[in-house]
């Protein structure tokens, strides 16, 4: 009897230890909530990563805010843009902000004629570090733009008023579609975010309404992982993740609202990481705008709080206590 | 002088006249008015209308109206609705599983207004909420819920065909948001919003959607 409880207890400990050199691989993340706290007077709405992990965060309001990587504020100006700018993207030492045009249109229903606000096209101004406005670029096709980003040499934009993501070839101040993802995304609640993927001319999409993030490479789906259920490696709530990142090892962080959860996962969608607290950042459905470094840094924007949190990898955690092996039952 | 026929005849007239006003009046009184009769408004283009803008779901005009129950109902708005597996105008806690949510999942709804039907894509794929107008006592607690976690599809309207058309409304008067206008009908409705930014696109719409369902 005594020798087959040794084994039990010998075979848990091989579990352990094996489960926690596992769990060695990912690095333990840091939670900073400090980071421009006092600084903030309007709710941030969208952040990007400029050179130099410069971190750009755009307000509500449509000012744009710039810190270095200490957290100290370089500089910050307003878009003189109409419509307010309501995300961004930087490249070449630009910035790229955006807004969706709204326009009232007549729309008839059992004969009644009602008069509604669309989104009816997206306005896209070019901004120095400075604040000088240096374009305006004309991107038909799109209806509203919720996230934007540089792959390649082209300018990918996410339509949530479409549904459907389009990949723009900028000659001069215009933009002329490439080709466009559509039809495929189940979107919600006004939220629609991707990011660049590691591969070449990837992206990676949160699909929030099918519960599911896929990866794209030029233009073709290439991959997805994730489902509606109760596990931690699951999407749960109304619709799940919100935003996703990536990072430089080809892992995909994914942000969830509603209890706020950020995960890593790797390539094939397993579950590697759960970064703990973060606290409830925003309360129903809202989005979680995020960015990452060059050193794999996590910067999330919350709105309701009016912070950014910053997640610093490779910071010690304290180790799991290994709980000791519980007497077996003698039988 | 008149002829005695010619007489005979106003007065039966009159007679008939007068019994079936007393008639009316006497079947008036004894049998009352309906509770559940769906009244018509006068005709005109003013109606009492709910402003979604200001509207807080305070829940005051399901006992403030004077019909009962009131002429104010919730409607889910499907240009807007995002069509979501779990809907926070249906259910109490969203962390519910997926194949539960019909059996187990607790509704905000005392009276289990909110409707959930699938549509398409299996049980994690579209469903369609509706409101349950028979049973809805306009509490607001779907809207409330739906406007401050959710996709803000869902509402309160004072349905023209319920409404009596009170020359001062009982809910206008103690409205604390003031909410309720004495408003044209036409050409404005009551589905106010940005349908773009908050849906597929109208023409799009469902369609889109269930190419996406058959996507996942």
């Amino acid at each position: 009897m005594k020798n087959k409880s040794n084994i039990v207890r010998s075979s848990v400990l091989v579990l352990l230890s094996l489960s926690s050199a596992l769990v060695a691989e990912v690095p333990a993340y840091k939670v900073d909530k400090s980071f421009g706290q006092n600084e903030l007077k309007v709710p941030p709405v969208c952040v990007a990563m400029a050179a130099k992990d410069q971190l750009l965060v755009l307000l509500e309001d449509g000012t744009v805010v710039l810190y270095d990587t200490a957290g100290n504020m370089t500089g910050s100006f307003k878009a003189d843009m109409k419509p307010v700018p309501t995300t961004m993207t930087a490249a070449d030492g630009k910035i790229y902000l955006f807004g969706t045009v709204m326009a009232e249109k007549t729309r008839e229903y059992q004969g009644k004629k009602t008069k509604v606000v669309e989104a009816a096209g997206i306005k896209c101004c070019v901004y120095g570090p400075a604040g000088t406005k240096e374009a305006e670029i004309k991107l038909p096709q799109a209806a509203s733009a919720k996230d934007a980003h540089f792959i390649g040499k082209e300018l990918v934009i996410g339509d949530y008023g479409k549904g459907q993501i389009l990949y723009y070839q900028l000659v001069g101040e215009e933009g002329k579609v490439t080709r466009k993802i559509t039809k495929v995304f189940r979107l919600c609640c006004g939220i629609f975010d991707f990011c660049p993927g590691t591969e070449a001319n990837s992206l990676v999409v949160a699909n929030l309404g099918a519960f599911k993030v896929q990866t794209y490479t030029d233009g073709k789906k290439a991959g997805e992982f994730g489902a509606r259920g109760e596990k931690e490696a699951d999407f749960s709530g109304c619709c799940n993740p919100v935003n996703v990142a990536c990072l430089a090892d080809g892992s995909i962080v994914t942000v969830e609202k509603s209890p706020t959860r950020v995960k890593i996962y790797d390539k094939a969608g397993k579950t590697e990481k759960l970064i703990t607290g973060l606290g409830e950042l925003v309360e129903g459905c809202s989005t979680i705008p995020i960015t990452v470094d060059s050193k794999g840094t996590l910067y999330l924007a919350s709105a309701e709080k009016k912070c950014i949190v910053k997640c610093v990898p490779g910071a010690t955690e304290p180790p799991a206590p290994v709980p000791a092996p519980s007497t077996p039952v003698e039988e | 002088m008149m002829n005695p026929g010619r007489r005979r005849f106003i007065r039966f007239g009159g007679q008939l006249i007068g019994a079936s006003v007393l008639g009316t009046a006497a079947w008036r009184v004894f049998t009352g008015s309906d509770p559940e009769a769906v009244f018509s408004q006068p005709k005109g283009p003013y109606v009492w209308r709910i402003n979604p803008h200001k509207c807080t779901f305070c829940g005051l005009c399901e006992t403030a109206c004077v019909r009962t129950p009131a002429a104010v109902k919730a409607v889910n708005d499907q240009k807007k609705c995002s069509y979501c597996v779990a809907c926070y105008g249906h259910l109490s806690d969203l962390h519910v599983a997926s194949e539960m949510i019909q059996s187990k999942g607790v509704r905000v709804c005392s009276h289990d207004a909110v409707l959930r039907k699938e549509h398409s894509g299996g049980q994690d794929g579209y469903h369609l909420y509706t409101i349950d107008d028979a049973k809805c006592t306009a509490c607001g607690k779907c809207a409330k819920r739906c406007n401050q976690l959710g996709t803000k599809s869902m509402f309160l309207i004072i349905r023209p065909d319920l409404c009596l058309g009170c020359n001062r409304c009982a809910i206008a008067a103690i409205c604390p948001d003031d909410a309720i206008e004495w408003a044209h009908s036409y050409p404005e409705d009551d589905f106010r919003g940005d349908y773009g930014l908050e849906n597929m696109g109208a023409e799009d719409g469902l369609e889109l959607n269930e190419g996406a369902a058959a996507e996942s």
